[in-house]
C-alpha cells in the first residue's frame, strides 16, 4: 500500500473556509498546544502571591498544562492564565496553602461569581 | 469464491455481489456486526478471510456502533476500511456516521435499505437510508445487484479522491436487491483491481514519523469554517462520480456518466421520480401508458448525497407535471425526504415550474404493482397536495 501523505500546518484565526486543509480538521503539527489559548474559558481567576510562595515547584510538576512560569533562576513567578485550565491542582498541593491563615496562601482562586448563586 | 481471472457472467444476489465486490476490491479492514438482510456480505466475506482468499482484517464487533467505529479508527489509521448494514443497525451507527464524515474518513458502506422499528419489520423501506441523509456522507443508490456492485467498485475512488475526502453509502434495497438473483457480470480480479487503485492515503496515524490528531477540538472561531469546508468535499463528490462513472462505463461497458438514469422522457408531459428496485416496476407502468399514449417517463437518481442539484433542475423544470414516489414516511414534514428535496429545486425565480405531488409507497416492503404505478399516474390531477399513499388501507 502507498502511503501519500499531505501534510498541513496550523490554520491562522483570520483564514477562510477556503484555507483550511482540504482533508480535514486534524491537526498535524507537534508542539501547538501553546497556540490555542484554552485557558480564556475559565470561570475563575488563579491569583499568585509570590510573597508566600517556598519555590518548591510543587505547582510546576502538577500542572497538566505547563501553566506554572518560572525565570531563569528557578523562581516562581505566576500563571499562564492564557493556558490554566482553572483544575485547581496546584492550589491543592502547594505547601504554603496548608497555613491556616489564609493570607499566607501563595495560590488562591478569586471569588467565583457562581458562589453567588 | 475462487479468484475471478476473467469476465464472468454469473446468476448472483445482491449481497453476494457485494460481497465479491469488496473481495476484489481487497479492503484493509472490514469492522463488521450482522443484521438482516446484509449479514450474509459478512458471512461470505468472514469465508473469504478463513480460506485465504483476502488478508483483510475482519473484525467482528459488539454492535454496529462499534462496527463503525472500527472502520473510524482503521481508516485514520491509514487503511482502506468497509463495513455493511442496514435499518437499527445504520441508524444505531449514526452517532459515528458523523464523525466519519467529520473527520474526512473514505469509509465504503453498503446498506441494505429496510424499514425501522417499532413496529418491528425486517421488509424493505428507505427510512433508514433517508434518516442518515445528513450525516455528510455521500449516498448511492443502487437498482439491482450488478449497480449495486459496479456502485461498490467505484466507492472508494470516489470517496479517497482529494478533493472529496468524504465516506460514502452505497445503498440496495432489502430482498428485493440483497437476495433476488439477477443474471450480471463479474469483472476479473486484475481489472477492477488497476480500476479501483491503491488506496489513497492522507495523513496516517500510523505514520509515527509525521503525527498527527484526529478528532480535535474546535472552538467557535473554526467550527463553522470546518462544516463548510467539509461540505465542500461532498459537494466535489458530484463531478467526482460523473468522472468516475464515465471510467466506469469506458471500462466495462456499462452504466453511464449521468447520476439520473432517464427512461422515455421524451416529450414527457408528466415524470415519475424513483430509487433503487422500484424502476424496474416503473419501466413496465411508463411502457404501459405510452401505449395508450400517454406521455410519460421517469427518471431514476442514482445519487441522493450530495443531491445533484444543478443537473435535476435542468433536466426536470423540462416536463409540466412531476410525480415524485417516496419510500419513507414523511414523519412530519411537508413531503417525504425525494419530494422536499425536488420541490426545493424549484420557486428561486420566475421561470414556470413544474406541478408537484408525492406519494409514499412501499413501506416495509407494501406490494405496490405495475397497475398500482400506472393508475396514481393517471390520477395525478387528482391527487391532493399533500402526500398520497398508495396501497393504504383508507376505509
Ligand atoms: S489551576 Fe491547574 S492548570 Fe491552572 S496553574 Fe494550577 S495546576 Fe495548572
Ligand atoms: S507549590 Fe506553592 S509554594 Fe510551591 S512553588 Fe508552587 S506556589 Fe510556590
Amino acid at each position: 500500500m502507498s502511503l501519500k501523505v499531505v501534510h498541513s500546518t496550523i490554520t491562522p484565526e483570520t483564514a477562510s473556509w477556503k484555507d483550511l486543509e482540504k482533508e480535514g480538521p486534524i491537526i498535524a503539527d507537534t508542539g501547538n498546544s501553546q497556540l490555542y489559548g484554552t485557558g480564556n474559558w475559565v470561570p475563575k481567576k488563579l491569583d499568585f502571591y509570590e510573597e508566600n510562595c517556598i519555590n518548591c515547584s510543587l505547582c510546576w510538576a502538577v500542572c497538566p498544562d505547563d501553566a506554572i512560569v518560572f525565570d531563569k533562576d528557578g523562581n516562581m513567578v505566576g500563571i499562564d492564565t492564557e493556558h490554566c485550565k482553572d483544575c485547581g491542582m496546584c492550589v491543592e498541593i502547594c505547601p504554603a496553602n496548608k497555613n491556616p491563615d489564609t493570607e499566607k496562601h501563595a495560590l488562591v482562586f478569586e471569588d467565583d461569581y457562581r458562589d453567588d448563586f | 469464491m475462487p479468484k475471478i481471472t476473467k469476465r464472468t457472467e454469473k446468476t448472483l444476489d445482491g449481497n453476494h455481489a457485494a460481497a465479491e465486490a469488496l473481495r476484489q476490491i481487497h479492503p484493509d479492514v472490514f469492522g463488521f456486526y450482522p443484521i438482516t438482510p446484509t449479514s450474509y456480505i459478512g458471512e461470505k466475506f468472514a469465508k473469504y478471510v478463513a480460506d485465504g482468499e483476502v488478508d483483510t482484517e475482519y473484525v467482528c464487533a459488539e454492535s454496529e456502533h462499534a462496527a463503525m467505529s472500527i472502520c473510524v479508527g482503521a481508516s485514520a489509521a491509514g487503511s482502506r476500511a468497509v463495513t455493511a448494514t442496514a435499518s437499527q443497525g445504520l441508524i444505531l451507527m449514526s452517532e459515528v456516521l458523523y464523525n466519519a464524515s467529520g473527520m474526512r474518513l473514505p469509509i465504503v458502506l453498503i446498506n441494505g435499505n429496510r424499514s425501522l422499528g417499532a413496529p418491528l419489520s425486517i421488509h424493505c423501506d428507505h427510512g433508514d437510508a433517508m434518516g442518515v441523509r445528513d450525516t455528510g456522507w455521500i449516498q448511492l443508490m443502487a437498482e439491482n445487484a450488478q449497480e449495486a456492485y459496479d456502485f461498490l467498485l467505484c466507492a472508494p475512488r470516489i470517496a479517497e479522491d482529494k478533493e472529496v475526502r468524504t465516506p460514502i453509502m452505497v445503498c440496495m434495497d432489502c430482498f428485493q436487491t440483497t437476495h433476488t438473483l439477477m443474471n450480471m457480470v463479474i469483472e476479473s480480479d486484475k481489472e477492477v483491481q488497476k480500476f479501483v487503485g491503491e488506496p489513497i492515503v492522507v495523513n496516517p496515524l500510523l505514520d509515527i514519523d509525521n503525527p498527527v490528531s484526529y478528532g480535535n477540538f474546535d472552538k467557535p472561531n473554526f467550527y463553522m469554517e470546518h462544516r463548510r469546508s467539509q461540505l465542500e468535499g461532498l459537494l466535489n463528490a458530484e463531478s467526482k462520480t460523473t468522472e468516475v462513472f464515465a471510467d466506469l462505463a469506458k471500462t466495462f461497458g456499462r452504466g453511464s456518466a449521468s447520476l439520473l438514469d432517464e427512461y422515455r422522457t421524451d416529450e414527457a408531459e408528466l415524470v415519475v421520480i424513483v430509487m433503487c428496485s422500484t424502476a424496474g416496476t416503473l419501466r413496465k407502468s411508463i411502457d404501459k401508458l405510452r401505449e395508450k399514449g400517454q406521455k410519460v417517463g421517469m427518471v431514476r437518481l442514482k445519487m441522493f448525497r450530495p443531491f445533484p442539484t444543478k443537473t435535476l433542475r435542468k433536466v426536470l423544470s423540462a416536463f409540466p407535471k412531476l410525480l415524485i414516489l417516496d419510500r419513507m414516511s414523511p414523519a412530519g414534514a411537508t413531503f417525504g425526504a425525494l419530494g422536499s428535496e425536488i420541490s426545493a429545486l424549484f420557486y428561486h425565480d420566475d421561470t414556470p415550474h413544474p406541478k408537484i405531488r408525492n406519494a409514499i409507497y412501499g413501506l416495509g416492503s407494501r406490494e405496490t404493482h405495475f397497475e398500482d404505478f400506472v393508475k396514481i399516474i393517471e390520477d395525478f390531477d387528482q391527487l391532493p397536495i399533500e402526500p398520497k399513499w398508495i396501497n393504504l388501507r383508507e376505509d
